[in-house]
């Protein structure tokens, strides 16, 4: 040990005899047919990033028969209606089943190693989602092999997927599809957020956070502003297929063009929500190749939060031919600029890195996948640009120049970084490296096949070929392009499976003899066990292994934070966002059954209602909300242990709520969500009333009087008078008393109540939701709002029980204070939309 | 030590940080959204002069405003906050002056665009 | 490494030019005046792409393997040289450049005050297309023909689901939305018969729904304008009888006689017509045989039912009929 260094014996050493067998003990995998119970992140992350994995070969195979139909000329190999099915499910698999998911994965996975924390803050939630997406998927993609798979592409345009010209179940599996992914994003997002604003390690303030730290909190907060608005998008897809509510037919005043809206408005962003992640790992694997820091590295943090941002200034962008006035289209213009300077400043600072080495160049397979990515990841980004200039896009657009375009800047930006990092951070899940020989191999296949592939496209589109057309005439100067383009194909399949054989001899799961083959720099790279780092290192650098050689001796003798468990259970330390000053440390749940359970429950709820067996769907339903219930009921284990000692003399609670507590910043994001969901919803009625404003002059002669709506408010004000109160009349610790359940009874009541009250008067009224998009409209609002009652319902009765039961009083109080925040949060929106949907009309009608 | 302390101010030193990206968000909303609103419900009754003046006028503001922040970046990050966490300031400093500038570049580009085409007009 | 490709692909490009420029559905002819705009611009973001291509690898060459000359590029001044001060004058320019050439097309959108006003209706999955003149409204379909040197201006609509028409020669594409109408200023520089296709998936053979559009010199174009607008000629033709019995004119209208459906494509002159199934088969007697006998195996999905009532007899001079109609 380096006696003159200043973190030396944060924790006194040698640590006991039978501590590191107690934490083995406590962070153990669950084995066998126990392994669904699995928490772990790495555990989970390495089931989230292969089930990624397992969909992007499938969804390749499906990319190669397509590429053997288009071969030739006149070709029947695959049926029309067949290739109608390919293409769309390929692209839906790879953007909702692959690609979100895998970097997802690799946020599950890589971030707590990298923050030194002993797992992410809400591991079933995780584990939820990942099940939650592995059943879902699978049944998605199986609808290929059954004839049932939708046919409107990834992007499933209205009208052309509402009933009348979609009749069948098959668009609703692609709704089922994208629910999952909806689900499992929006917790991930949650998870990270936490993760990383609270669960670094002491000393890590935000200047010291790695990139990857700064991508996946950008990806996050990206999913959070984004995600609500397909979820809204397909909400009402669904409720037009199944109920004939006319959000997007434009024979009742809806309007095609308000799908692209919301559809565009997540679809840009999910680019971005792709690309950010993996341009945060190639951030991470520059400075090791080079062993240098990276240059700028504020810069890139800048650049990742611009990109997040300008992103969502871009979703005209794929709807510059669809009429929209020049002016319009020239902002989105503007804004489609604006992202690419971010991009600039990322790839102009690996570049400057890579020139600031300080060791001899090894080109090693992580080495070679990052510079093709640089390489390909230029070019997409150059033909970005292009298709940025307005008239260009008008020539370019839906055809195969846009194919090309949009894969260089998927696998460049996304598919080549994810292989860089399978062979980068394989020590961490693998005993063994995997094979520097085949890898190379494998790049070279990929880097070749992919330009091979894709680079005649780009011709081909100029040339007058439209995407998504199951064949074309010979007497089109087009098959030579396509030939080519097949060859390369069938090259990046080679190389993917010469990747599958390297896995196969090589990839054993376990610890890795050298934790750090590569010299890196970040804490993922010290010594790890099921437990993570054996302590909790203080950091004080962006490169704590480079600028502290000793550090990994140090974690691994337990002479950090935390190398013990002081309350006999899972936790790790919460720091403060963002100086990480170490808070409190945080009791996490072990292994269990009911978030695996409440995971297959939601699936086939959801799968049931899409071929519309409506019982057993509600059964299924009710099943999953109890899962979910008996799976909480544990969590909330208050101070059950007084302040405990982490080493440095630190003593620190564990327990606290209020703005301090992880689950606090968790049901705030979700409020976020939320609030995000509802300004999709505010845009939406605001886009349809400039879009068929008779419905809303009419409209306004149907409104129920103005006593309605002040009735509703009253009682929602009520319902936040009676949650504040309830707060205030908890027990002392150890008592019991029923004035709380029954206020948080009476305030759901008002709650309800309010909802009722708004919907019935305006079906009192006489107005309809099938009538005209206007009515659709205003039904939604009330929807939205029902749902959130629905959920605080649910949550308050869990309240009441807890209570009862005595697990609730003034100091353990978790649960009555995150119900709490979502009335408050429930308030504000019904309010808004009180608002909109009695004060518009009379805008309209005046 | 109050709650606010506790989470190292955070909702106000990320709200100056992100100040710049989110004043490039209204002023896009505002421009399309008031294009949009403009062409779709008043086709022709707002005045093309007076339509690009609001745009130009929206715009010079928003630039003003930005670099304002700019400038003072400083001061508005540490306004009250305690002094012990100068290295996460100075990291938050740059942000804004870089962010600051992008956002510029974003705003000027998306305001120009009025003066090279009517308002309401397709192709 | 890298950067042997980049030449590749500059020799790729250039290949592709010479076969391009042959194509009758390319957008690097540039027969229209919108199309010779864009095509400019097509070729200033080629080469200005391909330089910022070559730099960018000449830059990461010297950085992997410029001995100590690497060293100039290590610091921050190139990140905010090359990632922020380069972008953003290349960037402002060509901006610039994009928002002046879509003043020039609203300009010429705003100016155009053509007498010929034609309506396109994209149809699941053909075209219906109306002649607005002087002199009244006609139908006709899968086709349009144009004067040229004139702009023309095209009102795009659909009556199902979202179509998008493009005839790359001449212009960008537009889409054709239900309950909207699209404009788009046609206007070729000269005479040629150019393809187009549907460019936004439509489901089914979204694959097989092509047109034609040929440009003509005035005096032709002022011709066929006069006898297009004229009902069918074919006076006591025997397909006629079989047209009718197989209740043909339920959907499909050849004027002049009583057939007057509007489900289906006008017939009126459809043997005149460069096409048939919307840029699927050539028009000659032969392939409106195929078409009567096995248009579901041609064009599956299509919306036109099943012919089986037809004997061969029928099928025959029912075929001869429609080739009749020019």
């Amino acid at each position: 040990m380096n006696e003159t260094s200043p973190h030396a014996q944060i924790s006194p050493t040698p640590r006991p005899d039978g501590e590191r067998e107690k934490l083995l003990e406590i962070w153990a995998t669950p084995k066998g047919w126990r392994l669904p119970t699995a928490v772990n992140n790495t555990v989970i992350g390495l089931l989230y990033l292969g089930a990624a994995f397992v969909f992007f070969v499938l969804a390749g195979i499906l990319a190669l028969v397509m590429r053997t139909q288009l071969a030739v000329p006149d070709n029947d190999l695959v049926s029309q209606d067949l290739y109608n099915q390919l293409f769309t499910v390929h692209g839906t698999t790879m953007m909702f089943l692959f690609a979100v998911p895998a970097v997802e994965a690799l946020g599950v996975l890589l971030l707590p190693q990298m923050l030194a924390a002993r797992d992410l803050p809400f591991p079933r939630l995780s584990a939820f989602a990942v099940w939650a997406y592995i059943v879902g998927g699978t049944v998605f993609f199986s609808t290929i092999f059954y004839d049932l798979a939708p046919r409107g592409g990834w992007f499933m345009y209205p009208p052309m997927t509402l009933t009348e010209y979609s009749p069948g179940d098959a668009a609703d599996f692609w709704l089922l599809g994208i629910g999952f992914i909806e689900i499992s994003a929006i917790a991930g997002a949650i998870e990270i957020i936490v993760g990383v604003l609270r669960t670094r390690p002491p000393g890590m303030s935000l200047d010291k956070l790695p990139i990857f730290g700064w991508a996946m909190l950008i990806f996050a907060g990206m999913i959070v502003v984004a995600f609500p608005a397909v979820i809204l998008a397909t909400m009402l897809l669904e409720i037009e297929r199944a109920f004939g509510w006319p959000f997007f037919s434009p024979d009742g005043g809806g309007d095609p063009l308000l799908w692209q809206h919301l559809f565009w408005f997540f679809g840009h962003p999910e680019v971005y929500i792709i690309f950010l992640p993996a341009a945060g790992l190639v951030s991470m694997i520059v400075p090791t190749i080079a062993r240098a820091p990276l240059v700028g590295h504020n810069l890139i943090v800048v650049a990742l939060i611009a990109t997040g941002f300008f992103s969502f200034g871009l979703w005209v962008h794929h709807m510059f031919t669809t009429g929209i006035p020049s002016l319009s289209l020239a902002f989105f213009s503007a804004a489609s600029m604006a992202v690419a300077v971010p991009s600039g400043i990322q790839i102009f600072s690996w570049i400057a890195t890579l020139a600031s080495r300080t060791k001899k160049l090894r080109l090693t397979t992580p080495a070679l996948f990052v510079l093709g990515m640089l390489f390909i990841f230029t070019l997409g980004g150059l033909t970005g640009v292009m298709v940025a200039m307005v008239p260009f896009n008008w020539q370019a657009h839906d055809t195969y120049f846009i194919v090309a375009h949009l894969h260089y800047v998927l696998i460049g930006g996304m598919v080549f970084p994810l292989f860089a990092t399978f062979y980068y951070w394989a020590p961490m899940v693998s005993s063994r490296l995997l094979s520097d020989t085949l890898g190379k191999w494998t790049f070279w296949l990929m880097f070749i096949g992919l330009n091979v592939a894709f680079l005649p496209m780009h011709l081909a589109g100029l040339l007058g070929m439209p995407r998504r057309i199951w064949t074309y005439p010979d007497t089109l100067p087009w098959d030579g392009y396509n030939l080519v383009s097949t060859i390369g194909a069938y090259m990046i399949a080679a190389g993917v499976l010469v990747f599958i054989i390297d896995l196969i001899r090589n990839f054993r799961i376990g610890e890795s003899s050298n934790p750090n083959p590569w010299d890196a720099g970040t804490l993922e790279f010290l010594p790890q066990d099921v437990y993570s780092t054996r302590s909790i290192p203080k950091v004080d650098s962006l490169y704590p292994l480079w600028d502290r050689p000793e550090l990994a001796e140090e974690v691994e003798a337990g002479a950090h934070y935390l190398p013990d468990a002081p309350t006999g259970g899972r936790e790790t330390i919460v720091t403060s966002p963002i100086s990480a000053t170490p808070q409190y440390v945080v009791q996490m749940p072990g292994p269990g059954w009911m978030h695996f359970f409440a995971a297959v429950f939601t699936a086939a709820c959801f799968l049931l209602l899409t071929v519309k067996v409506v019982t057993p769907a509600i059964i299924c339903g009710v099943l999953a909300v109890v899962c979910c219930l008996v799976w909480v009921w544990t969590i909330d284990k208050g101070p059950d242990a007084g302040p405990v000692e982490i080493g440095g003399g630190l003593r620190l609670p564990v327990y606290v709520t209020g703005p301090m507590a992880h689950g606090w910043w968790a049901m705030i994001v979700l409020m976020l969500v939320a609030g995000s969901l509802y300004l999709a919803y505010v845009f939406s009625y605001l886009y349809l009333w400039t879009s068929s404003p008779e419905g809303w002059e009419l409209g306004a002669a149907m409104l129920p009087d103005a006593g309605s709506p002040m009735l509703s408010a009253g009682l929602f004000a009520l319902a936040v008078a009676l949650y504040v109160l309830a707060r205030w009349a908890l027990p002392e610790p150890g008592g019991n008393n029923l004035v709380t359940p029954a206020l948080v009874i009476l305030g759901a009541c008002a709650l309800t109540g309010g909802v009722v009250n708004e919907v019935w008067s305006h079906w009192q009224a006489g107005l309809r939701p099938t009538d005209s998009s206007y009515g659709a409209m205003v039904y939604m609002a009330g929807v939205l709002t029902a749902q959130l009652v629905a959920v605080i319902v649910i949550m308050s009765l869990f309240v009441c029980v807890r209570q009862m039961a005595g697990k609730i009083d003034q100091v353990r109080c978790a649960g009555l204070e995150n119900t709490s925040l979502l009335v408050y949060y429930t308030f504000a929106q019904a309010l808004v939309g009180l608002l909109i949907v009695h004060g518009i009309p009379h805008v309209a009608a005046s | 030590m109050s709650q606010s302390d506790a989470n190292d101010r955070f909702v106000r030193r990320t709200a100056v940080s992100l100040a710049p990206i989110l004043l490039w968000a209204a002023h896009f909303g505002l421009v399309y959204g008031g294009a949009h609103v403009a062409c779709a419900t008043a086709d022709g009754a707002i005045g093309e002069p007076l339509a690009d003046m609001a745009v130009w006028s929206v715009t010079g503001l928003v630039v003003l405003v930005l670099v304002g922040i700019g400038l003072r970046a400083r001061s508005l990050l540490s306004a009250g906050a305690s002094s012990g966490d100068t290295n996460s300031n100075d990291f938050l400093v740059h942000v804004v002056h870089a962010l600051t500038l992008l956002s510029l570049l974003g705003v000027i580009w998306a305001g120009a665009a009025v003066n090279f085409m009517p308002t309401c007009a397709t192709r | 490494m890298n950067c042997g490709r980049a030449r590749m692909a500059g020799i790729l490009i250039l290949a592709a030019l010479a076969a391009g420029c042959a194509s009758e559905q390319s957008a690097f002819s540039g027969e229209g005046v919108e199309s010779a705009r864009t095509l400019m611009l097509t070729w200033i973001l080629f080469a200005g792409g391909a330089l910022i291509l070559a730099l960018v690898c000449g830059l990461t060459a010297l950085a992997l393997f410029g001995g100590s000359a690497r060293r100039t590029l290590s610091s921050e001044r190139l990140v905010v040289v090359g990632g922020i001060v380069f972008p953003a004058v290349v960037l402002t320019v060509l901006l610039f450049y994009g928002y002046a050439l879509l003043g020039a097309g609203a300009a010429t959108g705003a100016a155009a005050d053509s007498p010929l006003r034609i309506t396109v209706e994209g149809n699941r999955w053909w075209w219906r297309v109306t002649y607005h003149t002087p002199d009244g409204d006609f139908d006709t379909a899968n086709e349009l023909r144009i004067p040229v040197g004139e702009p023309v201006a095209l009102e795009l609509t659909s009556a199902d689901v979202i179509h998008s028409f493009w005839v790359p020669a001449y212009a960008g594409k537009i889409d054709m939305i239900p309950g909207r109408t699209n404009t788009l200023t046609l206007e070729a520089s000269r005479p040629g018969l150019r393809r187009g296709q549907c460019a936004e998936y439509c489901g089914g053979p979204h694959a097989f729904m092509s047109f034609y559009v040929e440009a003509l010199d005035a005096e032709a174009f002022t011709d066929w304008l006069a006898s297009e607008r004229g009902d069918a000629v074919v006076g006591d033709h025997p397909g006629a009888d079989a047209f009718r019995r197989a209740g043909c004119g339920a959907c499909h209208a050849v004027r002049g006689t009583d057939a007057s459906g509007r489900v289906g494509p006008d017939l009126t002159h459809v043997g005149s017509r460069h096409s048939l199934g919307a840029g699927l088969l050539a028009n000659e007697k032969g392939d409106f045989r195929a078409w009567i006998e096995r248009h579901q195996e041609l064009k599956p999905e299509n919306l036109m039912p099943e012919m089986a009532t037809l004997d061969e007899a029928d099928i025959d001079s029912l075929a001869s009929y429609l080739a009749a109609l020019k």
